[in-house]
Parts: structure tokens; C-alpha cells; sequence
């Protein structure tokens, strides 16, 4: 119900009607402009919860065979397009690690924290597409609560371990601290 | 030159390190990574063992048979480190953490006494963060300078830079033996003996020296020469400082405690003699006496026979990585010691490594602790394989298979 009542809010905003595809999880008997707002709305703000979308991905891990395609999984998904606009690529944005660096934008859309980061090693960007995927676009109060199981059920919690000092543990902590300080606000 | 047939036979060697049987994400393990800390041998471990069933006790203060046995085996291994570096008295041997705490000790016992406003300290574009912060600690405190002896794209020191640099105003100079990043083994006697002609004193790092050469502190004329026990086989937490007996007498103590000192008022304290001077507290006993093992241990299978084994390896690791297409050897100095750093074009160390990882191929990846040599080659770090003496070809044959299929996964 309260989706419903948001969605009205966004349906006047033209690019949500004309980007977005059906939605598979929604009836078909609903009028379609209607339709498509909700979808496009699910879309921004994850029609799934945080802990939907870490089932989601554990389950898709699961059809892996071995460690080699996971990380080549893994690598694919670095090696798409950047995740993070270039302006944002700078001292600021910027979380060193020993190993790896990260950069890590947020932006708040409503009650909504949607984020964008990239990588300069294409295994840690790899698992910030997954990390993005799982956070971004939800409430600060979720954000600020999640327990993210799903990185230790799919193999990868080395990865986010202090002495990998990859970048990836500071940038979830700091994702955790933007959702911490907008359900402050 | 004949070629001295080696009587050891270096896979019996490899069979005492009982770590090296074990697996590494389900992969008999690769250990290409001795130069952060080298394995130990069953002789090691069975001392740290044997210390602490049979002589636990503490030592310089017990009139009790336990503490006296205790005593006399921490000192033996004050003996062993001695003849170990060819110290010229167990006054000079000076028990630390490692070789961090060797080099923080001279910078702030030196520095408090000798340096000036004005002054420089004088070390190389290839140190390690330990030889890099303590000094730029003291220099800040005393209002002194750090100068840094620049490198060759090889990796190799500018040592006409160095003359250059030498100037009256350097009151001591500091630099590693072998560098953890490149593998360069420094021309530190020639460093030393210019320094000498100024009347300028010298540390040598010897972290990655003392695990693969023969040192000798007195033919170097070193004024101090710092290494830790556990990347020579030995344990954590146990290092040596060795210090010229005329420096170390001028010093002031670093740490106050017990053990350092002769008697204490509220007023005054006298401080002990030489080495207990800076060895405020409890020492580390049972690293003592199995940092002693690991010397022994070292002596029997001979200088020699690692360094031609470890020379032999290296050789081929570099020549087999060269063939790799798109890899760049990091480091490619005339003198070289155990440690091949490279980079795969176009791929991240920290994905490379990695990937070896999960092959169980242990290699470090990153600055290595030295960020600004890394700064000066514009690069985020290498891949790093180091080599100890219980590496064989195989482990070689593994890591460029290892490679070569990473390269495939990540390119
Ligand atoms: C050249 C060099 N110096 C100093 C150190 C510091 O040694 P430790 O951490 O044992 O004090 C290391 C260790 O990585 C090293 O390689």
C-alpha cells in the first residue's frame, strides 16, 4: 500500500515512463501506465528488501561449479562499464586501501540512498557491483541495519576481511555510516 | 671458477618445515613469501616447546636453580647471535622486537644525543617504511632533514648522488642491506666506508640480508646492523640490534624499566652496562633461545649452500617470468637477492594476486611497505615472490603456471 502511495509522487516525471521495461513480478492486468510507473519505481527503490536481493545473489552463486567460475563471474562483472562517474573518481570520494582503492559517491533520492563506487582492481569492482546491487537504492534505516550474510554464503568474506585492506571493508562501513547519518537527520 | 659440489641435499631441507605440508585453498601450499616472514623448522618449534615445558623461568633476577638455567640458555643465545654477525662483543648484541624496533631505537637514542637543527639524516629511495618513519619522527623533533639517496630505473642506488649528498652536515646514514621490494642487494660496505672518510656513522637494515647471506659486522665496519628473527627462521617478536660499542655507550637508554638499570632513587637512576641498558623489562626469553636454534639451524646447512640454491632459483623464475608475454620484472639490478617483484600488463597486482591465491600460491602483493619507491616507478605496487631455501623448482614451475592462468582469467 505505502508503495502505491509513493508511486504516485514519481509517476509524472517523463524518463521513469519512457526508459523501462515490464516488469515480470507485477499482473499484466494493471492499467499500464499505472503499470509502469510502479515498475520503474520498484526499480529505483528495489522492489526486493536487502535481504531478498542476498538471497537472490546466494542463489545465483549456487549454480557455480567451482571457485574458477565464480571469480570469472566475479571478473565480468569488474569489467563492465564504470560504476562511478569520472568527476567522481577524486581525493574525496577516494577510500585507500593497501592493496586496492575504491571510490564511493552517494546520493540521496527521496528517502532512498542510491550509490555508485568503482575500483581500480577488477575483483574488487567485481564485488562492489554486488555490494551496490544489495544497498543501494534502499532507506537509510535499512542500509544503516543490514547484515550482509551474503558475502560469507557466497564464498567471498576473505575479501572483506581487515587485513585484505582491499578498500572493501571501509566502503561498506562507510555506506553504513551514510545510512547512519541520514536516519539521524 | 670450480664449483663446489653442495653436500646438502636441500629437499630433506624443505622436509623439516612441517608448515609446508599443508594445504592452501585445497592446494598443496606454494610459500613464495618469506621475505614478510620465513617458515620454521621442526628444530625451532620443538625449542620454543622444550622452553616452556622444562626451563620457563625469568631470567637476571632468580637465585633458584630454574632461573639460573634460564638465564644461561638466554644467554647462549647472546653468544649465537654474536658469532652469528661476527659481533666484536656480547656488549654490541642487543635483543629488540625486530627490526623496526632495532631502527626506532637508534633514531630516538642517536637522535636525542647527536643531531642538531641543521642536521641531515641521509637514507635511500628504497627503504622500507621502518627505515623511512623513525627518521622523519626524530628529524621533525630535532629540527633536522631527511635526504634520500636516489635509484636507477634497474633499482640500483646513484652512489655518485650519494657522494654528492655526503655533505659535512649528515650526521649518520642509513640503509638497507637488500630491499624487500626489488631485491637489490646494496653496495653497503663502499656506502659505509665513504661514510667513514666523514666520520659519519652507519645503520644497515638487514632484514633481507641476514635470511639469505653471510654477515659479517665487523669486515662491513657497520656502525649498526639491525635484522628480525622471524624472517631468518626463527620466531616473532625477536631481533637484533648489534651496536658499535662507542656509539652505544654515548646513547641514552630508549625504554626505562627494569633490567636497564643499576639503582634507582627518586632522585637519580644509574643505568646497567651495555647490552642491558636497552633492554628495559622482561625480555622475549624463549625467542632468545629459539632465535639461537634458528642461527644454528642456518650454520648447519651453510651460507653457501642457500645462496647457491637461492641464487639458482631466482635465476630461473626470472627467466621463466620474462617469457610471459606482457610481464615486467620490477627490479632488475646486477646484485640481487631471493625477492622477484613483476607486474602483468594491464591487470591489477591485487587481482593477480588473488587468483594465485586461490591456486594456493602464497606471494605478497602491493607497496610492500615501501610507498614511495612505488611512487617513484608510477606504479599502485607489484606482485612479489621471495624465495627462502626451502623453495624448489616446482614452487617456480607452480607460480608461472599460476600465472600464466591468471593473465588468461584477468586479460
Ligand atoms: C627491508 C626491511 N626492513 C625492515 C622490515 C621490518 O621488519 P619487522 O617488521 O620484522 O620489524 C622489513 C620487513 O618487512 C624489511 O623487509
Amino acid at each position: 500500500m505505502q508503495i502505491l502511495k509513493k508511486s504516485v509522487r514519481l509517476r509524472f516525471e517523463p524518463e521513469f515512463v519512457l526508459e523501462l521495461e515490464p516488469s515480470p513480478h507485477h499482473p499484466l492486468t494493471t492499467p499500464r501506465y499505472h503499470y509502469i510507473t510502479i515498475s520503474r519505481y520498484h526499480h529505483m527503490i528495489n522492489h526486493m528488501t536487502i535481504n531478498e536481493i542476498q538471497d537472490e545473489i546466494i542463489d545465483e552463486f549456487s549454480f557455480f561449479g567451482d571457485w574458477m567460475e565464480k571469480y570469472e563471474y566475479i571478473i565480468d562483472l569488474g569489467k563492465q562499464l564504470p560504476l562511478i562517474e569520472e568527476q567522481y573518481k577524486d581525493e574525496e570520494h577516494l577510500i585507500k586501501g593497501c592493496q586496492s582503492q575504491v571510490w564511493l559517491q552517494a546520493d540521496q533520492n527521496g528517502d532512498q540512498v542510491v550509490f555508485t563506487a568503482d575500483s581500480d582492481a577488477v575483483i574488487t569492482k567485481g564485488i562492489i557491483a554486488l555490494l551496490i546491487r544489495v544497498l543501494s537504492g534502499h532507506s537509510a534505516n535499512a542500509i544503516a541495519d543490514a547484515d550482509l550474510y551474503f558475502i560469507n554464503k557466497i564464498g567471498l568474506k576473505e575479501h572483506l576481511s581487515p587485513t585484505r585492506s582491499n578498500g572493501l571493508l571501509s566502503m561498506v562501513k562507510q555506506m553504513k555510516m551514510y545510512g547512519l547519518a541520514l536516519q539521524a537527520k | 671458477m670450480i664449483k663446489v659440489p653442495i653436500a646438502v641435499d636441500m629437499e630433506k631441507v624443505r622436509a623439516d618445515f612441517p608448515l609446508l605440508n599443508r594445504e592452501m585453498n585445497g592446494k598443496p601450499i606454494v610459500f613464495l613469501d618469506s621475505a614478510a616472514s620465513s617458515q620454521k623448522p621442526q628444530a625451532v618449534i620443538d625449542q620454543l616447546d622444550a622452553y616452556y615445558k622444562q626451563q620457563n623461568a625469568n631470567v637476571h633476577r632468580g637465585v633458584y636453580q630454574l632461573s639460573q638455567e634460564a638465564t644461561t640458555a638466554f644467554e647462549k643465545g647472546r653468544e649465537l647471535a654474536k658469532s652469528f654477525i661476527n659481533a666484536g662483543s656480547l656488549k654490541e648484541v642487543i635483543f629488540v622486537r625486530g627490526t623496526t624496533e632495532g631502527i626506532n631505537l637508534v633514531a630516538s637514542s642517536f637522535g636525542r644525543k647527536f643531531l642538531q637543527a641543521g642536521d641531515e639524516v641521509l637514507i635511500s629511495a628504497m627503504e622500507h617504511h621502518s627505515n623511512i618513519v623513525p627518521w622523519q619522527m626524530i628529524c621533525e623533533e630535532r629540527g633536522a632533514k631527511l635526504k634520500v639517496i636516489p635509484i636507477n630505473e634497474a633499482g640500483e642506488l646513484l652512489m655518485d648522488e650519494f657522494d654528492q649528498l655526503l655533505t659535512e652536515k649528515v650526521k649518520i646514514v642509513a640503509v638497507t642491506h637488500v630491499s624487500n621490494t626489488l631485491g637489490t642487494i646494496n653496495p653497503v660496505k663502499e656506502i659505509i666506508d665513504k661514510a667513514h672518510q666523514k666520520g659519519v656513522p652507519v645503520l644497515i637494515d638487514g632484514a633481507q640480508a641476514i635470511p639469505h647471506m653471510k654477515v659479517d659486522v665487523q669486515e662491513l665496519d657497520a656502525d649498526f646492523y639491525t635484522f628480525s628473527g622471524h624472517k631468518m627462521f626463527g620466531p616473532t617478536g625477536i631481533g637484533v640490534l648489534y651496536g658499535k660499542e662507542e656509539w652505544l655507550e654515548q646513547m641514552p637508554p630508549y625504554h626505562g624499566g627494569g633490567e636497564m638499570i643499576e639503582t634507582v632513587t627518586f632522585e637519580k637512576t644509574t643505568y646497567n652496562e651495555l647490552p642491558h641498558k636497552f633492554e628495559a623489562g622482561t625480555p622475549d626469553i624463549s625467542g632468545v633461545i629459539a632465535l639461537g636454534t634458528a642461527i644454528q639451524y642456518m650454520q648447519t646447512i651453510g651460507h653457501e649452500a642457500i645462496q647457491e640454491h637461492e641464487h639458482e632459483l631466482l635465476q630461473y623464475a626470472t627467466e621463466q617470468l620474462k617469457q610471459i608475454e606482457g610481464i615486467r620484472i620490477i627490479g632488475t639490478a646486477e646484485q640481487k637477492a631471493s625477492v622477484v617483484s613483476f607486474l602483468a600488463e594491464g591487470i591489477h597486482p591485487y587481482d593477480l594476486g588473488t587468483i594465485l591465491d586461490k591456486l594456493g600460491i602464497a606471494v605478497r602483493t602491493g607497496h610492500h611497505c615501501t610507498q614511495p619507491l612505488m611512487d617513484w616507478y608510477g606504479i599502485p605496487g607489484t606482485v612479489r615472490a621471495s624465495l627462502a631455501f626451502y623453495n624448489n623448482k616446482e614452487d617456480i614451475d607452480k607460480l608461472i603456471e599460476g600465472v600464466k592462468r591468471a593473465i588468461k582469467m584477468l586479460g
